[in-house]
C-alpha cells in the first residue's frame, strides 16, 4: 500500500479547515466589572496558567465574537462560583506603573492575591506588597557569599502584626498559595473582619483514562533491496483489530490547558503479503512474502484540544514504542515454465525484538455521559526498521481508524 | 453546528473513498499452489505425506497428490507417485504410504496437482525411508495365454515405478507396461518356452510368487 505524502497532507488541510473555521473555546459562565463598576454577565472563556493574567475574552454569548478585555479595560472578571481575577496597579521593576491582573484568593482586612506565581498582600493603610525572597551577595571571612532571604517573611509579620497569636506560624509558613491563604484567613478572623476566601475555577480533571479500539490498516515496505529482489514489488495491506488503553495529563498550571500528556498502550495482530513477480520469456517467477506481526505499542505523546461548546476535536502526535511480541515470516517462490509450476519456500529475513516510529492523528471528543465523552479518531503512524539485514531496510505505516471512551 | 457535521462528514467520506482506492490482494492465478509439509509417522512399512493448497487456483484441478523420488526432482525416472483425490474437498490433504520406498533411503518429497493444462508441484520435503510393505499377489488373468499376449496382476504394494517392479514367468523377465500399486500390466515374455510356470515379483529386493502357476496353452 503505498499512502503517499500528498493525500495525507490533503487530508490534514481539509480537518485543520473544520478545526480553525469552528476554533471556539471552553466557554464558561462569568462576568466583566467595566470600569464604571457595572457588572456585565456572559461568557469567559477557561484559561489557565499565565494566559489567564494577560487578557480576558468575554463573550455576549458563545455564538458572537469574544471581546478582548486588558488590564486596563476593566476592573475585574470571574466565573461563576469560581475564581475572581482583579486589577491592580504595581510597580514593576521599571519606576513606571502597571495595571495587572490579579486573582483575588483571600478576601478580608488583609487580602491575598496572586499575580502569575507570585503573591501579593493588601491592607488598607499599607502599601501594596509582593510577598519574595531575596538574594543578597555577603562577604563573610572575606568570601563573596549569595545568601537568601526570606523577605516574605518579614512582609507577613508587618501585615499580620495585631494578631500575636500567628507569629509563630508566621516564621515557619512556606512562600505557596497553599500555605498563606489559611495564615491570611486565620488573621482576618482573628480581627473580627469578614472573610471571604476564594473559589477555584475547577480545571476539570487532570488525569483521564480511557479505551480505544477499531480498525488498523496496515503496510509493510521495504528499503536498499538490490540483493532482495523479491521484495521489489507490491505491498498489499491488510486489516487488523486495534485496541487497547491510554491515559492523559493536564499539563501543570502555567501551561495551555488545552495541551495534554498522553500515553497508552495497544494490542494489534496483523500479516502482511507481498507480492512480486518477474514474467520472463522462458519462465515466470512470482514471489509471496507473508509477515506476522503481533504488536504491542506504546504511544508517548501531546493532545492539542482544541474545546467548543459540545464537542472537543482535537490534534495528537506521539511517539511511538512497538515491541513486537511474536512474529514470523514465510516466503513462497513459484516458477512457471511450459506445463509445470513449481514452488519454493527459500529462507527470510528475521524480523526485529521491537522498533520506534511517530504517530500523529485527529479525532473528536464528544460528551455521551455525564462521566464519560465517546471518542472517534483517525490515526497515522510510521515506524522503522522491522527488518535490518544489511543492505535491507524496511517501514511499516498504520492508518487507523478508532472509537472509544475517555472518561470526562 | 451544522456546518461542523458536514465538513467532518466530507472529511471521513474522502477519507474512506483515499483508502478504497488501495489494492486489496495478491492476484491469483490460474494454477494452484502448493505447500508440502514435512513428512510424519515415519514407521516400519509406512509413513505419512501431508500438503496443503496455499492457493487452489482459478483452473479445475482434476487431480492432487504426492510424488517421492531418490533424487530432487519430481520429473525423475524412478518418481512414485500417490493420487489423493481428482476434487479437492479440504485445504489439507495427506496420504499413508505403504509402496515404493527403499530402506534406509533418502527419498525427496513433492505435492502435486494437476489442472487440464499444467501441474503444480509444491515445494520439497525429504525423509529417511523405514522401508515398504512387503507386496503381495493377489491373481492374475487371464491365467492361460500365448507368449507376447498381455497380462494383468493384481495385488498389494507394488512400485509404480515399471522399471522398479521385476516380473518374472518363472525364469523368464517380463516387459511392464504400466504400474500403480494394485496392478501391474505385463507382456508374456515372448521366450517362455515352460508350460507351467509360476509368476515372481521382486521390488528392492524383496521376492514374492503367485500361488497359482501360469500356463501356455
Amino acid at each position: 500500500m503505498k499512502f503517499s505524502i500528498k493525500r495525507l497532507t490533503f487530508i490534514a488541510l481539509l480537518t485543520l479547515k473544520v478545526f480553525v473555521s469552528h476554533g471556539q473555546k471552553d466557554l464558561r459562565e462569568g462576568y466583566v466589572v467595566t470600569l464604571t463598576s457595572d457588572t456585565v454577565n456572559g461568557f469567559i472563556e477557561y484559561r489557565d496558567g499565565v494566559a489567564s493574567f494577560k487578557s480576558c475574552a468575554f463573550y455576549n454569548s458563545p455564538d458572537e465574537n469574544p471581546i478582548i478585555y486588558h488590564p486596563h479595560q476593566i476592573l475585574a472578571y470571574g466565573y461563576r462560583n469560581g475564581s475572581v481575577t482583579v486589577t491592580r496597579t504595581i510597580n514593576s521593576q521599571t519606576p513606571e506603573e502597571k495595571i495587572v491582573f490579579m486573582r483575588l484568593l483571600v478576601k478580608g482586612k488583609v487580602s491575598l492575591l496572586q499575580h502569575t506565581s507570585n503573591l501579593w498582600l493588601e491592607k488598607e493603610g499599607q502599601k501594596f506588597t509582593a510577598l519574595k525572597k531575596v538574594k543578597k551577595v555577603q562577604y563573610i571571612n572575606n568570601k563573596r557569599v549569595l545568601t537568601q532571604f526570606n523577605e516574605y517573611v518579614g512582609s507577613l509579620n508587618m501585615f499580620l502584626l495585631d494578631c500575636p497569636q500567628l507569629q509563630n506560624e508566621i516564621q515557619n509558613v512556606k512562600l505557596s498559595a497553599k500555605d498563606i491563604a489559611p495564615l491570611i484567613e486565620k488573621y482576618n478572623n482573628c480581627q473580627q473582619a469578614e472573610v471571604l476566601v476564594m473559589k477555584d475555577t475547577p480545571p476539570g480533571r487532570r488525569i483521564s483514562f480511557g479505551l480505544e479500539g477499531g480498525l488498523n490498516i496496515s503496510s509493510v515496505g521495504f528499503n536498499g533491496r538490490k540483493s532482495n529482489a523479491y521484495l521489489n514489488g507490491s505491498t498489499y495491506k491488510l486489516h487488523s483489530s486495534y485496541g487497547g488503553v491510554f491515559v492523559t495529563f493536564r499539563l501543570p498550571t502555567g501551561f495551555t490547558d488545552r495541551l495534554n500528556l498522553i500515553a497508552g498502550v495497544y494490542y494489534t495482530a496483523t500479516q502482511y503479503e507481498y507480492y512480486h513477480q518477474d514474467l520472463g520469456n522462458v519462465a515466470k517467477v512470482r514471489d509471496q512474502v507473508f509477515i506476522n506481526l503481533n504488536q504491542l505499542k506504546v504511544p508517548l505523546g501531546v493532545r492539542l484540544r482544541f474545546p467548543m461548546k459540545k464537542y472537543t476535536p482535537f490534534l495528537e502526535a506521539a511517539v511511538a514504542l512497538t515491541s513486537n511480541l511474536n512474529t514470523s515470516t514465510s516466503r513462497f517462490k513459484t516458477v512457471e515454465s511450459g506445463g509445470s509450476v513449481y514452488a519454493y519456500t527459500p529462507d527470510t529475513f528475521t524480523i526485529n525484538k521491537g522498533q520506534t516510529g511517530f504517530s500523529g492523528g485527529l479525532g473528536l471528543l464528544a460528551p455521551v455521559h455525564a462521566k464519560f465523552y465517546a471518542l472517534v479518531k483517525v490515526q497515522y503512524e510510521h515506524t522503522f526498521g522491522i527488518v535490518n539485514e544489511g543492505a535491507l531496510k524496511s517501514h511499516v505505516s498504520n492508518i487507523r481508524i478508532t472509537a472509544g471512551i475517555q472518561l470526562r | 453546528m451544522k456546518y461542523l457535521i458536514k465538513n467532518i462528514l466530507s472529511v471521513s467520506i474522502l477519507t474512506g473513498s483515499l483508502l478504497a482506492c488501495e489494492n486489496d490482494g495478491i492476484p491469483k492465478e490460474q494454477f494452484p499452489v502448493l505447500i508440502t509439509e514435512s513428512v510424519t509417522e515415519i514407521q516400519e512399512g509406512t509413513a505419512t505425506l501431508n500438503g496443503r493448497f496455499h492457493d487452489e487456483g482459478l483452473s479445475p484441478i482434476v487431480s492432487y497428490g504426492f510424488i517421492w523420488t531418490p533424487m530432487q526432482s519430481p520429473n525423475h525416472l524412478y518418481a512414485e507417485k500417490i493420487e489423493v483425490g481428482t476434487s479437492p474437498t479440504s485445504n489439507r490433504f495427506e496420504a499413508s504410504i505403504t509402496f515404493g520406498m527403499e530402506k534406509g533411503k533418502q527419498y525427496f518429497v513433492y505435492s502435486y496437482a494437476k489442472t487440464d493444462k499444467q501441474i503444480s508441484y509444491g515445494n520439497i520435503q525429504q525423509f529417511i525411508s523405514n522401508g515398504c510393505q512387503e507386496p503381495a499377489i493377489i491373481d492374475f488373468s487371464p491365467t492361460v495365454a500365448q507368449p507376447g499376449s498381455v497380462v494383468t496382476i493384481n495385488g498389494e504394494n507394488f512400485s509404480t515405478v515399471n522399471a522398479l517392479n521385476q516380473v518374472k514367468f518363472g525364469t523368464f523377465t517380463a516387459t511392464v507396461l504400466e504400474s500403480s500399486p494394485t496392478q501391474l500390466t505385463v507382456i508374456v515374455p515372448e521366450a517362455l518356452n515352460v508350460q507351467s510356470v509360476p509368476i515372481s515379483i521382486t521390488i528392492f529386493g524383496i521376492l514374492v510368487q503367485s500361488d497359482q502357476n501360469f500356463s501356455l496353452p
